[in-house]
């Protein structure tokens, strides 16, 4: 019990690159598209956190190994998906990006449950996932 | 023994965190997940790609990647997941160092866009469950006919389509037989489709 107090407290000195926020700049998704408030509340609050440069940290980000984790889908979103970047993609893979979003969104793949299980408010109900997908499907 | 089970996975998370951390930073511009290599040879030719190019063992040919392309319909169309896979890990590979040097400088760039979004649905194709495999490779078919369409096919291929696919929204797919297997329902429904177009030789 004792070592794993060390251990709990030893790894919160362990530093975790926490990525820096990032002003959305012209090629961000919403501003590119001037996406109505509502919709872009949507995304911000489902997507951005793992697929953009603005990420809003919760307090317990700070603790490991939670913050380790929100890195880690942090990473691996942003390896697939950057709305801070949308702007600079050329047309074909934007097409692309866009049909993968709406698809991901339909079959409720994304956000992925791992990340929902903890972020309530990331959950999108049927009724979003289709105002969403009908916005989406009109930039395609 | 309960708290022993409980210290060491503690201090296997632990360790993995550090290489995971120890891995360092992902570039912002690489598509692939993990693969971050750099050239290691200034090899003649000038890409306006931002991608970092993998060293080159060999410049792929167009044969080949029309081949890699109809072994993920044919392994798709026989419900394999690895062997398309297989198939879609090589065809990114060579996505990737293909160059075409008859191309004019007007199309260049579109077929090197073309190139990097047939690179980035066969990476997808590579490490994805079937569904999405088959969903990546039926957007794939439009980007292969609009780069056969500018670089010229080496053999008669035909488009084909089904209208039932994704709840009715239709899908294609490229063939080099006029007969229909249909790879869009992971081995189901082989014969649902027609011939839209033949793509000659040229």
């Amino acid at each position: 019990m004792f070592i794993l107090i060390i251990v709990l407290v030893g790894i919160q000195f362990i530093p975790t690159n926490h990525n820096p926020n990032i002003p959305a700049g012209p090629d961000d998704f919403l501003i590119l598209n001037n996406t109505p408030a509502q919709i872009g509340k949507m995304l911000k609050t489902s997507c951005y956190n793992c697929h953009s440069e603005q990420i809003n940290y919760p307090w317990y980000s700070n603790f490991q190994p939670a913050g380790w984790l929100l890195d880690k889908h942090f990473r691996e979103g942003m390896a697939e998906l950057n709305f801070s970047e949308f702007g600079s993609l050329f047309g074909r893979m934007k097409k692309m990006k866009l049909e993968s979003m709406i698809k991901q969104i339909e079959q409720e793949k994304m956000p992925i449950p791992s990340y929902t299980l903890i972020h309530r408010d990331a959950i999108l109900s049927d009724s979003e996932r289709n105002e969403l997908t009908t916005y989406l499907k009109t930039l395609n | 023994m309960k708290t022993q089970k409980s210290i060491l996975s503690l201090a296997l998370i632990a360790g993995l965190s550090i290489s995971l951390i120890a891995c360092g930073e992902k570039k912002q511009d690489d598509h692939a997940a993990g693969s971050e290599e750099h050239d290691h040879e200034a090899m003649s030719e000038t890409m306006e790609n931002m991608d970092q190019k993998m060293t080159m063992t060999g410049i792929a040919s167009k044969t080949e990647l029309i081949n890699e392309y109809l072994e993920i319909k044919k392994a798709l169309s026989a419900n394999n997941k690895e062997d398309a896979a297989k198939a879609a890990t090589k065809l990114a590979e060579n996505a990737k160092t293909i160059s075409f040097d008859k191309v004019s400088a007007d199309n260049k760039t579109t077929v090197n866009e073309i190139l990097e979004v047939i690179q980035e649905h066969s990476e997808h194709i590579a490490k994805s469950e079937m569904d999405h495999q088959i969903e990546h490779f039926q957007a794939m078919g439009k980007d292969f006919e609009d780069l056969l369409a500018i670089v010229g096919s080496d053999r008669k291929l035909y488009e084909q389509y089904c209208p039932m696919y994704n709840n009715n929204e239709g899908g294609m797919w490229l063939s080099d037989s006029e007969e229909i297997v249909n790879p869009l329902f992971a081995g189901k429904m082989q014969t649902c489709g027609s011939v839209k177009k033949v793509i000659e030789v040229g």
